[in-house]
C-alpha cells in the first residue's frame, strides 16, 4: 500500500527523531552529572576558603596568606567567590578582599575581550569591585563596547563618588543609554554624588545634548538637590520642547524652584498634554504665593484625574482647605469630589 | 462511497499537513528557545539582584490581585505578597463582590479601614463600593466592587486606581518568589519601550511551602498534576521563550505579568468580553502600538517565578482547559484582522497564523484525524502499518519535544534536583501521549463549541487545597 519513497521518508524521519531524542536526553544527563560535580567541587572549595576569607576580613590573618590556599587552576573561581563578599562590604574590608585577588586580576582582565558579552560584563563588574585605579582605563574603554550590557556595566562601575574624574567620559556616552529606563540612568548618575555636580550641570545646560539625556540629567540633579539647576530648568519650559524634558524640568522646579520661576511654570497650566499640565500644576502649587494659587481652583475640575489631584494637593492650604471641603461635600454630584476628600484625609 | 473515500483521503492529508506544521513550529520554537535560554542564563550571572533591590532606580509597582470567593486563601496569599522584596510596591486587592466572606476575612486579617481614594483613570468597570487601607500595612489597599462577572472587570477597577508607572496582575492563589518583582521589572529597566513582561508559572502541587516561600520543589503525587508540570515546562521554557525570541509573544499568563500602566490604560484596559483577558490584552497591546507606530517591546523572561496550584481532578482540569481554549478562540476571532497582515510584523505573519490555524483549529483537526483513522481502518483505506507508523511518529515526536523541554530546564534553572523527579519527567514525556493528549484535545473542542454556542462564563472557579504551609 505504501510507496517505497514514502516508507523511506518515514524511516528517515523516525531516525531523525530518534537522534534528537538521544541528543536531548544525553544533554540532560550530561548536564545533570556535570552540575552535580561542579556543585560538589564548589562546596569543597568553599569549605576550604570561607574560614580563611572571614579571618582575613576580621584582620586575623593577612590577605596574602589566604592566597596560599588557592590552587592556580582555581584562581578565577576564587575571584568569583570573593566577589560575593565584595558586593556586600565597603572600605577597609573591601580593600582586604582586593588585595587577596590582586595577582589574578590581569588574568581576569583578559576576559574583557571575550566574545561572549555576559562574560565581558561580569569581568567589568568584578574589576570595578576589586581592582584599584590601574584598571580604570579598561573600564572607560568598556563604555564603547559593542554590547549595551557591557557598556552599562562599565557606566555603573564608573558612576561612583571615588571615580568622579571619569564623569566627563561617562556623560559624553549618555546618549548610548537612551533606550534604558530614564529613572535607572538618573539613579546611576546620582550615585556619583556632589563632586560630579559641575559636570552634571554643564551637561544639563548644553543645548546640543539630546532631550532624553537632559531629562535624565534633570532628574539626577533633582535627586542631588542642586539648586543651581532650577534656573536652567525654567529656561527649558516651552511648548515646543520634548515632553519628557519638560516634565523632568517641572519635577525639578517643584522641589528646587523659587518664586521667580512661577511665570515660566504658569504658561504650562493650560498645556494640552495631561502629563505636562499635571506637572505644571504640581510645580505651580509648590512655588506660587497664596494669592496666585487661586488660579488653580478651576483645575479641580480638570478632565485629567492626575491634574485634578495635583490641584487639590496644591490647594490644601488655601483658605484652610475651604475649596476642598466644599468640593468634598458635593459627593456624587461632582466627579472629583472624592479627590478632595482624599486630599483632606491625607492632611489629617 | 467514492465520495466518502475521497473525503477520507483529503482528511488524512489535512491531518498530516497539520501534524507536520504544528510539530515543525514546536521544534522551531524549542530550538530557538534553547539558544535564547542559554544566552539568558549567562546574562543572568551579570545581574546582581541585591544591588538592584537596593537601588532607587526600580520603578514603583502596584500588584493587582483580583479575587472572587477566595475566603479560604486570601489572607495567606496577601500575607505572602507583603513579604515580597521590592523597594516600592503596593498591593491592590480587588474583591469582585464575593459572597463567601472574602471581604470580612480581609478586613479582619489586615485591619482594613475605609478611606477616600480617587481613581486616576477612566477604565470602565462595575462600580467600586468602597476603598480600604490596612492600618498595619499601609501598602495594602482593597477595592470592594460590585460583581462584574469576570476577572477582566475586577482588573479594570484596579487599573483605574493604579498610581504607579507599572502594575503587575497576579492571581489571588499565586505564590510569587520573594525577588520575582525585581526580576520581572528588569526588562522595563533595560528597555524603556517595554510595555509588558511575563514571568514563568510553575506548579506548586507537591512542593513544600514554608512561611510563604517554596522551600522544597518536587513532583506532585497525582499523575494528572505531573503531566501538567511537564506541560508547563514545555509551554513556558520552549514555547514562550521561543516565541518571545521571535518577537511573537501573544500571551502573558494572567497569573503573573507586569505591564506599563499608561499604555494599558490608553489601549482601553482589559476586555470584559473575553474569558482569556490575559491573552486578549497582549494581542491588543501589539495591535495598539503597531497601528500607532509606537516603538514597543513585549518580553517573556523565565527567571521571575510564580507558583500556582494546578487541578488534580479530571473535572476541574477539563473546565480549566475548556476555558483556556475559549479564551484563545475568542481573542483570535476578535483580532482576526491581524491575521497574515505584514503591518503587524512577526505577530501578524507568524505568531497569529500559528495560533489561529494550529492552536485554535488544531483540536478539531486532531479529533477528525482520530476519526479518519478509525473510519479508514474500517474501510480498509488505512493499513495497520500506516496507523502504527503514524502513532509511532507521534509518540516519539511528543517525547522529543518534552525531553527537549526537560533539557532546557536542566541547563538553566534546575528546579527539580532529585534524580527520582528527573526520571519521572522522562517517563511522563512518553506517558503523556497515551490518553492525556487526547483528553486535552477533547476539552479544547468543547471550549471551541462553547464559543460557537456563545454561552456565558464568569470567573473560572477552581477546586483548591490551598498552600500546604509548614
Amino acid at each position: 500500500m505504501w510507496s517505497e519513497s514514502a516508507l523511506g521518508f518515514l524511516v528517515a524521519g523516525m531516525l531523525l527523531l530518534c537522534i534528537l531524542l538521544v541528543v536531548f536526553s544525553a544533554i540532560t544527563l550530561v548536564v545533570r552529572v556535570r552540575t552535580t560535580r561542579r556543585a560538589r567541587h564548589w562546596s569543597m572549595l568553599e569549605d576550604r576558603w570561607e574560614p580563611a576569607v572571614l579571618e582575613a576580613l576580621d584582620g586575623a590573618r593577612t590577605p596574602a596568606s589566604v592566597r596560599s590556599l588557592v590552587r592556580e587552576r582555581d584562581a578565577l573561581l576564587f575571584v568569583e567567590y570573593v566577589t560575593r563578599f565584595a558586593r556586600r562590604v565597603r572600605g577597609m574590608e573591601r580593600d582586604r578582599l582586593a588585595e587577596m585577588v590582586a595577582p589574578w586580576l590581569p588574568r581576569l582582565a583578559q576576559r574583557l575581550t571575550h566574545r561572549d558579552e555576559a562574560t565581558r560584563a561580569r569581568a567589568v563588574q568584578t574589576i570595578s569591585l576589586l581592582a584599584d585605579g590601574g584598571f580604570a582605563g579598561r573600564l572607560v574603554r568598556a563604555l564603547d563596547d559593542r554590547s549595551q550590557l557591557v557598556a552599562m556595566a562599565a557606566a555603573r562601575a564608573l558612576a561612583r563618588p571615588e571615580r568622579t574624574e571619569f564623569a566627563p567620559q561617562l556623560l559624553r556616552r549618555l546618549p548610548r543609554f537612551a533606550h534604558w529606563r530614564p529613572s535607572f540612568v538618573s539613579a546611576m548618575l546620582t550615585e556619583m554624588g556632589p563632586d560630579a555636580v559641575p559636570e552634571l550641570l554643564a551637561a544639563f545646560a548644553d543645548p546640543e545634548k539630546p532631550a532624553e539625556v537632559r531629562a535624565t540629567l534633570a532628574d539626577a540633579l533633582n535627586a542631588l538637590n542642586v539648586l543651581e539647576a532650577a534656573d536652567i530648568a525654567a529656561g527649558l519650559l516651552g511648548p515646543q520642547r520634548n515632553r519628557d524634558l519638560v516634565a523632568a524640568a517641572l519635577r525639578l522646579l517643584r522641589n528646587l524652584g523659587r518664586h521667580e520661576h512661577v511665570a515660566a511654570v504658569r504658561a504650562l497650566l493650560t498645556s494640552q498634554d495631561d502629563m505636562v499640565r499635571s506637572g505644571a500644576i504640581a510645580a505651580f502649587g509648590a512655588l506660587a504665593s497664596p494669592a496666585e494659587l487661586e488660579l488653580l481652583v478651576p483645575a479641580l475640575a480638570d478632565p485629567s484625574h492626575w491634574a485634578a489631584l495635583e490641584a487639590a494637593r496644591a490647594l490644601r492650604s488655601l483658605r484652610n482647605g475651604a475649596e476642598l471641603r466644599a468640593l468634598a461635600k458635593r459627593g456624587g454630584d461632582h466627579p472629583h469630589a472624592i479627590i478632595a476628600a482624599e486630599v483632606l484625609a491625607e492632611s489629617t | 462511497m467514492n465520495l466518502l473515500l475521497i473525503a477520507l483521503d483529503w482528511l488524512n492529508a489535512t491531518v498530516l499537513v497539520y501534524f507536520l506544521a504544528l510539530n515543525a513550529f514546536y521544534l522551531l520554537t524549542t530550538l530557538v528557545a534553547h539558544r535564547a535560554l542559554l544566552r539568558y542564563a549567562r546574562r543572568l550571572k551579570t545581574v546582581d539582584i541585591e544591588d538592584l533591590l537596593g537601588s532607587a532606580a526600580a520603578p514603583p509597582i502596584s500588584l493587582l490581585v483580583p479575587a472572587y470567593n477566595e475566603a479560604l486563601t486570601c489572607v495567606e496569599s496577601v500575607r505572602s505578597l507583603l513579604a515580597l522584596r521590592y523597594h516600592a510596591f503596593e498591593i491592590v486587592f480587588i474583591n469582585d463582590g464575593s459572597t463567601d466572606g472574602t471581604l470580612a476575612r480581609m478586613v479582619k486579617g489586615f485591619d482594613l479601614r475605609p478611606v477616600p481614594r480617587a481613581p486616576v483613570s477612566d477604565v470602565p468597570s462595575r462600580p467600586v463600593r468602597g476603598v480600604y487601607r490596612s492600618k498595619r500595612h499601609p501598602a495594602l489597599w482593597m477595592l470592594d466592587k460590585e460583581n462584574g462577572g469576570s476577572k477582566a472587570d475586577a482588573l479594570n477597577a484596579g487599573l483605574a486606581y493604579c498610581r504607579t508607572p507599572l502594575f503587575c496582575a497576579i492571581d489571588a492563589d499565586s505564590l510569587l518568589e520573594r525577588d520575582a518583582l525585581m526580576r520581572i521589572v528588569r526588562p522595563f529597566l533595560e528597555d524603556r519601550s517595554t510595555v509588558a513582561a511575563g514571568g514563568i508559572i510553575r506548579i506548586l502541587n507537591g512542593c513544600t511551602v514554608r512561611a510563604g516561600t517554596v522551600s522544597d520543589v518536587q513532583l506532585p503525587r497525582s499523575l494528572l498534576a505531573c503531566f501538567q508540570v511537564l506541560e508547563y515546562l514545555r509551554s513556558f521554557l520552549a514555547g514562550r521563550v521561543g516565541w518571545g525570541e521571535l518577537n511573537g509573544t501573544l500571551i502573558i499568563s494572567g497569573a503573573f505579568g507586569a505591564f506599563h500602566c499608561e499604555t494599558v490604560v490608553a489601549a482601553g484596559g482589559y476586555d470584559t468580553r473575553s474569558v482569556g483577558e490575559d491573552m486578549e490584552l497582549v494581542v491588543r497591546l501589539h495591535r495598539y502600538c503597531r497601528e500607532r507606530g509606537i516603538r514597543y517591546h513585549i518580553a517573556f523572561i523565565p527567571d521571575p517565578v510564580a507558583w500556582t496550584e494546578c487541578p488534580e481532578d479530571v473535572a476541574t482540569l477539563g473546565r480549566q482547559r475548556r476555558r483556556w481554549q475559549r479564551g484563545l478562540t475568542e481573542t483570535l476571532l476578535i483580532h482576526r484582522g491581524m491575521l497574515l497582515r505584514p503591518r503587524y510584523g512577526a505577530v501578524g505573519m507568524l505568531a497569529f497564523p500559528f495560533n489561529f490555524f494550529l492552536e485554535m483549529l488544531g483540536p478539531a483537526i486532531e479529533a477528525a484525524g482520530y476519526l479518519g483513522i478509525v473510519v479508514g481502518f474500517l474501510l480498509g483505506r488505512v493499513s495497520p502499518l500506516h496507523a502504527l507508523a503514524f502513532f509511532l511518529v507521534a509518540f516519539v515526536l511528543g517525547g522529543v519535544l518534552s525531553v527537549a523541554a526537560i533539557a532546557l530546564e536542566e541547563q538553566t534553572f534546575r528546579r527539580y534536583p532529585r534524580r527520582r523527579d528527573l526520571a519521572g519527567l522522562f517517563a511522563l514525556a512518553f506517558l503523556e501521549v497515551l490518553g492525556y493528549r487526547q483528553l486535552n484535545a477533547w476539552w479544547r473542542i468543547q471550549g471551541m463549541w462553547a464559543v460557537i454556542r456563545r454561552s456565558r462564563e464568569g470567573w473560572g472557579v477552581m477546586k483548591r487545597k490551598g498552600f500546604a504551609t509548614t
